[in-house]
């Protein structure tokens, strides 16, 4: 059976532990943040799934009832007239300004969410590979690693957490300048604890917001979804009570 | 001598022992969220042009973020391990606007909805049951009386949320008996006494953490606890690691206050409301319901 090829992150790895590292440890480290990777995905499916299926059912009931109620209804308001004959019919469904504004407002509103949950998502999105990148640094600054071999197998490791690792941060590199080795090793786990506090707020932040916002925004579908069964019917009843007023109507109350 | 005084006092010394750390000051700002960049900003110009009245200025307004450098003898190695530490919890006092936020969104939002609903939706179907002449089941009655008492109401509401409003913003900035208050104040002890800050003086710098009125450890009320009075009758080193344990208990409590509000809380208000909804579309719904029952 043929022997499958080393990933980049395990050469990495094994370079590492060459060069002095901790083969169990930096297992344990590429492998914490591939799990908090799975469980913010697992996380994000459950907490969408019921207000994305609500948001759907809404979105279809609104669309059915505009265009089958629609042509029900003027087909019942013509069958009142007297006589009944057909009245022309506009092509397209012609909506109030209520409705029109609703559904802007409930859109705009959709779009600033999405806007500020994205902004909320990718602040301090590097964070948990910095946090990954410090601790294998100070892991390889432990066991005298040159500086330059260690800056890039760390860098290749935490790609494992998150390919855009690679860009510099200057408190990684103020920590590595440090000469003293033991001074460098504690101040690069001081850095990376640092950045996993960071990780764990913005994650903390969104779990708080994910779900509110959702919910606000199928409220806003489910509202729209009132608005289409509930304008058709005052409709027919508007209509209807017009002629009432005038007289009889044949067939009426 | 005043809680200005204190302050002022400590942070004149602090920029006078640790000028070298401006320059790491400037990294840790750019390194927290936007939003959060600027007590750090200001602390490292305090710093770094030794400006004791902007520091002070500084430290009134974030007084978290100075406490590493006042807890830290100069030369000690872990000082940016300690701004680190400090840098990693949101800074406490981020404005009065801060804590009003939510209070003026959820205000707002209630208010237009309600608006929206008693001016243009009720007012609708009031006119089209008139036309009808017919006898409306209770519920519906119930629902069309809240337009005209709402209209006529409307500036004891619009009180109401008001007074609502500041009352969520008193809670929010002003209560420092809560759980996360306490741990703020009860970490800053504990790193002040192991700094070797006097108790009295540490006490000060630690309510100014939690923004909380000034402490009395003979008469200890929230922020400041009786287990951290107990702890604070240890020599220093002792007290301090006492101390932070009784932060860390705080810290525990905190978590499990807020989970609470994210579990029930929440859903607890988006059922309230969704029965209310409901309610109302009931209740318009059925005498419309009666009326194509009647028509056909």
């Amino acid at each position: 059976m043929p022997e499958r090829p080393l990933t980049t992150c395990e050469q990495a790895i094994a370079e590492a532990v060459a060069c002095g590292g901790d083969a169990t440890r930096l297992e344990a480290l590429v492998a914490e943040a591939a799990a908090v990777r799975r469980d913010d995905r697992l996380w994000l499916r459950q907490v969408l799934v019921y207000p994305a299926a609500v948001g759907v059912l809404a979105i279809l009931g609104a669309a059915w009832i505009t265009t089958r109620d629609g042509v029900l209804i003027h087909d019942v308001q013509d069958a009142f007239r007297d006589p009944p004959i057909p009245t022309p019919r506009a092509a397209w469904e012609a909506f109030d300004g209520v409705a029109v504004s609703v559904a802007v407002g409930g859109l705009l509103a959709a779009i600033g969410l999405t806007a500020w949950l994205l902004r909320l998502g990718r602040r301090d999105a590097r964070s948990g590979a910095l946090a990954v990148r410090c601790d294998v640094l100070a892991d390889l600054a432990a066991g005298d690693c040159p500086v330059a071999v260690g800056d890039r197998l760390a860098r290749a490791i935490a790609a494992e957490a998150d390919a855009a690792a690679a860009p510099p941060s200057a408190l990684v590199a103020h920590a590595v300048a440090r000469d003293d080795v033991d001074a460098r090793a504690s101040l690069l786990r001081s850095t990376a604890a640092f950045y996993r506090g960071l990780d764990a707020r913005r994650r903390r932040a969104l779990r708080r917001a994910v779900p509110t916002a959702a919910t606000c925004v199928v409220g806003w579908v489910v509202l729209i979804y009132g608005i289409a069964l509930f304008r058709p019917l005052v409709g027919l009843v508007d209509a209807l009570a017009a002629p009432r007023d005038g007289g009889a109507v044949r067939g009426g109350p | 001598m005043s809680d200005r005084d204190v302050l002022a006092r400590h942070v004149a010394a602090a920029i006078e022992r640790h000028r070298g750390v401006a320059a790491y000051l400037g990294l840790v700002a750019e390194a927290v969220p936007p939003h959060e960049r600027g007590p750090w900003r200001r602390m490292a110009e305090a710093v770094a042009a030794g400006d004791v009245a902007a520091g002070v200025e500084a430290a009134r307004r974030a007084t978290a973020c100075w406490i590493p450098l006042i807890a830290t003898a100069p030369g000690d190695h872990r000082l940016e391990a300690r701004i680190l530490q400090a840098a990693t919890r949101a800074p406490r006092g981020g404005g009065p606007w801060a804590a009003l936020g939510l209070a003026l969104a959820t205000v707002t939002l209630t208010s237009v909805l309600t608006l929206l609903f008693t001016t243009v939706v009720l007012p609708v179907f009031e006119a089209l049951f008139d036309d009808f002449g017919m006898r409306l089941p209770w519920l519906t009655r119930v629902t069309l009386a809240v337009g005209p008492a709402a209209r006529r109401g409307w500036p004891l509401a619009a009180a109401a949320m008001v007074l609502g409003g500041v009352g969520w913003w008193f809670l929010v900035r002003q209560a420092p008996r809560r759980a996360s208050a306490a741990a703020d104040f009860t970490r800053a002890l504990a790193r002040l006494v192991a700094g070797g800050v006097a108790y009295d003086d540490a006490l000060v710098l630690a309510a100014r953490v939690a923004d909380a009125p000034p402490v009395d450890p003979a008469d200890p009320a929230r922020p400041l606890t009786y287990a951290a009075v107990a702890a604070l009758e240890a020599p220093p080193v002792a007290a301090a690691v006492l101390l932070d344990a009784v932060a860390d208990c705080h810290d525990d409590r905190a978590r499990g206050g807020s989970s609470i509000g994210e579990w029930f809380v929440g859903p607890l208000a988006v059922a309230t409301i969704g029965l209310l909804v409901g309610l109302a579309v009931i209740a318009l719904f059925l005498p419309l319901v009666q009326v194509v029952s009647s028509l056909s």
